[in-house]
């Protein structure tokens, strides 16, 4: 079971340094998030094998699936690419849209086969800790999270009260920063020339 | 089992490739993504050593700072995105390079 952890661990390590660099050199941004996408996903994986079930849903649902919604939906709103390697190299190869679709789909299916493997080879009534030295039953494994939640509400109930202010500020804050009205003079060259282009054609 | 020294070594790796896009990329986006990677390969760190020290103990610390990592990342992608679409609604680019002259506008109310 262990060296099928380390196969599992040293696969999800190749395929998060491939993701890396393809969010470097996609041509596009929006690319550039699909790719981070799979990254963060490849991290919820490595969560699961080190025997951290919470976390693996928090990276799951927070940043697989909050975060990077948020991502796409700026990429798509600010089309502007600027990527660092250009021209005919091999690196040029690799940003070609079939190259980069076929890699893609063979990651993400990796990426949805590996945590299902890991959680049906966990072996929970024998020995779970593969960081650790110490034996868990099934029972201990998931006190781990009745623990979590026990300190998050005891020990450090400070959390959740910081967070939640931290998160609404953000929001108001980002919403009092999207909804400011511009006046012409302040837009720079460009924009203003878009503008009164626009405003002459209506 | 997984020792945790291979944790680290790929944790560290990740945060050096996070790094080296931040410092070369252009694109304000780009940036924000290098960032978020370097935000994950900190919290990877923090499981590991969670599940090397606290797991089994009841000591749960490595978890706890891993969840205040990720509503930070949260709360940062929020104002950082806002900040992107302001800058290129005003610019009409978000590229970090070419916006020298919002350090020299003055932004009213």
């Amino acid at each position: 079971m262990s060296v099928f952890l380390q196969f599992i661990f040293i696969t999800v390590a190749i395929f998060l340094i491939i993701t890396m660099y393809m969010t470097w050199t996609v041509e596009k941004t929006m690319q550039a998030s699909y790719w981070l996408i799979l990254f963060l996903v490849g991290i919820s994986i490595l969560f699961l094998i080190a025997n951290s079930e919470i976390m693996f849903a928090f990276q799951l649902s927070i940043y697989g699936g909050g975060i990077s919604v948020l991502l796409l939906f700026a990429a798509l709103l600010a089309q502007h690419d600027d990527y660092l390697f250009v021209g005919d190299s091999i690196f040029g190869k690799i940003q070609g849209l079939r190259t980069q679709i076929s890699v893609f789909l063979i990651l993400a299916i990796n990426l949805i086969l590996l945590p299902i493997l890991a959680i049906t080879n966990t072996n929970y009534n024998t020995e779970n800790s593969v960081l650790g030295d110490s034996e868990r039953t099934v029972s201990e494994a998931f006190l781990d999270t009745a623990r979590f939640s026990h300190q998050l509400w005891t020990e450090y109930s400070v959390v959740i009260p910081f967070l939640s202010l931290l998160l609404l500020t953000a929001l108001l804050g980002s919403i009092k920063l999207v909804i400011r009205e511009w006046e012409l003079e302040e837009l720079s060259d460009i924009m203003k020339m878009r503008y009164e282009t626009k405003e002459d054609t209506q | 089992m997984i020792d945790a020294t291979w944790y680290l070594g790929l944790s560290g790796f990740l945060f050096a490739g996070g790094l080296f896009g931040v410092l070369t990329q252009k694109n304000a986006m780009r940036i924000l993504i290098s960032v978020e990677i370097m935000l994950n390969s900190a919290n990877l760190a923090m499981v590991a050593f969670n599940g090397m020290f606290g797991l089994g103990i009841g000591n749960l610390d490595g978890w706890i700072f891993a969840l205040i990592v990720i509503g930070v990342a949260a709360a940062e992608a929020a104002i950082g995105l806002a900040i992107f679409l302001s800058v290129y609604r005003n610019f009409g680019e978000i590229t970090v390079s070419n916006i020298f002259t919002l350090k020299e506008q003055e932004v009213a109310n």
